[in-house]
């Protein structure tokens, strides 16, 4: 049987959300199910890395949760849906390239640190200390940042061997830059 | 978290919703404060200049003028309203519509700055124009902050920016009809003040309407 349409479907949504309005929890069920492959499609449209858009996906379910107060039923449900999909479409893309400048701000610090100082004191003992801190993460992080910049394998590669996708191995590698960060200023605390 | 767990924990969280008051009664809320403030300022504070009618009759410009910024604020606070609900992206010339009589208005004070179309007057002159327009919008601002914040306000910029319009200019309407006639005295007393609660407003914006 061929399955309905969103454009089908948006009476029986609406009737559907009419209900959840008014602490229906089986109808809010029912749509919510019913939403997700809408949503995912409609963020895959938008949005090409799938990581992302799953993530989009669980964001426009909890937006569409604490904003269901703004529907009013005797409206169209699609556009209404449509505008908080957008919005959590438009945060989730401009916080991926906040992680990107990020990332290459990062990349860029830890490539500057690799560099001898001025002395000639970039010593074997920062490069033992470093390794340190780099064994101390989780494996999920500390792969691909050994894959990456100490094997010096491209992103591509990385992401083959690990079974990732590229955007997931570059925001593994940001959140493992991010945790030897931390874990170094605290040693450089206690000391 | 799987699409599945979450779905079960919002669906656990369900409770019966009060739903958004109807746009109308929201406009309400705002034109009543606003008329308020204004009607306070117009008939309190300051006074009606006395050629303030004979002005609007004789002097077309000016005519316009008072037009524009009277009707700024209305589309403004109609557009905020209507924009912070999801769904009404059709409704987005509202902003436009306020925002370009607003300009209109600005450009029509510049020009009478070289081209003036009545005798400066030094009937209603104060000099408290500013304290009173930043102040007494401080009022219908609040207002509009919590009607906003009521609904789904994605747009944190775009709303920040229609609030100060909505919140702001219609005290620098009444300054049009009250203070004096020069051009210099409106843009430095009664537009730059807008201006800068803009500020205010858009960083108020961030902290209270950012989703």
């Amino acid at each position: 049987m061929k399955s309905m349409g969103p454009a089908e479907n948006e009476a029986k949504w609406s009737q559907l959300m009419a209900k959840s309005l008014d602490g229906d929890a089986a109808a809010y069920n029912l749509l919510l199910g019913d939403l997700v492959p809408y949503i995912r499609n409609f963020c895959r449209s938008k949005v090409r890395h799938l990581d992302l858009s799953d993530d989009v996906v669980q964001d426009a379910l909890i937006a569409l949760h604490r904003f269901r107060h703004t529907y009013d039923p005797s409206r169209p449900f699609l556009p209404w849906l449509r505008t908080i999909i957008r919005h959590k479409v438009i945060d989730s893309l401009r916080s991926h390239h906040r992680h990107m400048q990020n990332e290459i701000f990062d990349n860029e610090t830890v490539d500057a640190a690799a560099q001898p100082d001025v002395n000639g004191l970039t010593s074997r003992q920062d490069a033992q200390d470093l390794r340190t801190l780099l064994k101390s993460l989780p494996e999920d992080y500390r792969q691909p940042i050994e894959l990456l910049k100490i094997e010096e394998y491209s992103v591509e590669e990385v992401a083959g061997r690990l079974g990732l996708s590229p955007s997931a191995v570059k925001m593994r590698v940001h959140r493992g830059f991010k945790m030897l960060k931390e874990r170094a200023e605290k040693e450089v605390y206690e000391e | 978290m799987k699409n599945e767990a979450l779905i079960d924990s919002l669906v656990k969280d369900l409770k019966p919703v009060k739903r958004l008051p109807p746009l109308w009664k929201r406009i309400l809320i705002w034109g009543t404060v606003a008329t308020l403030i204004s009607g306070f300022e117009l008939f309190v504070i300051a006074q009606l200049r006395p050629e303030a009618i004979d002005m609007l009759r004789e002097h077309p410009r000016f005519l316009a003028e008072t037009f524009l910024i009277f009707v700024t604020p209305i589309f403004a606070a109609v557009a905020a309203l209507v924009l912070s609900v999801p769904g009404n992206e059709k409704r987005n010339w509202l902003q436009a519509a306020a925002i370009l009589s607003f300009l209109a208005f600005i450009g029509m004070t510049v020009y009478g700055l070289w081209h003036p179309i009545y005798e400066a007057t030094v009937y209603g002159h104060r000099d408290s124009c500013p304290i009173d327009i930043s102040l007494f919008g401080l009022v219908p601002m609040a207002i509009l902050f919590y009607l906003v914040r009521q609904a789904a306000p994605f747009r944190w910029k775009w709303l920040s920016l229609m609030i100060t319009l909505a919140a702001f200019a219609p005290l620098a309407a009444v300054m049009q009809l009250t203070c004096m006639a020069n051009s210099l005295h409106n843009l430095i007393g009664h537009i730059l003040p807008i201006f800068l609660m803009a500020g205010l407003v858009l960083w108020l914006g961030k902290k209270y309407l950012k989703t």
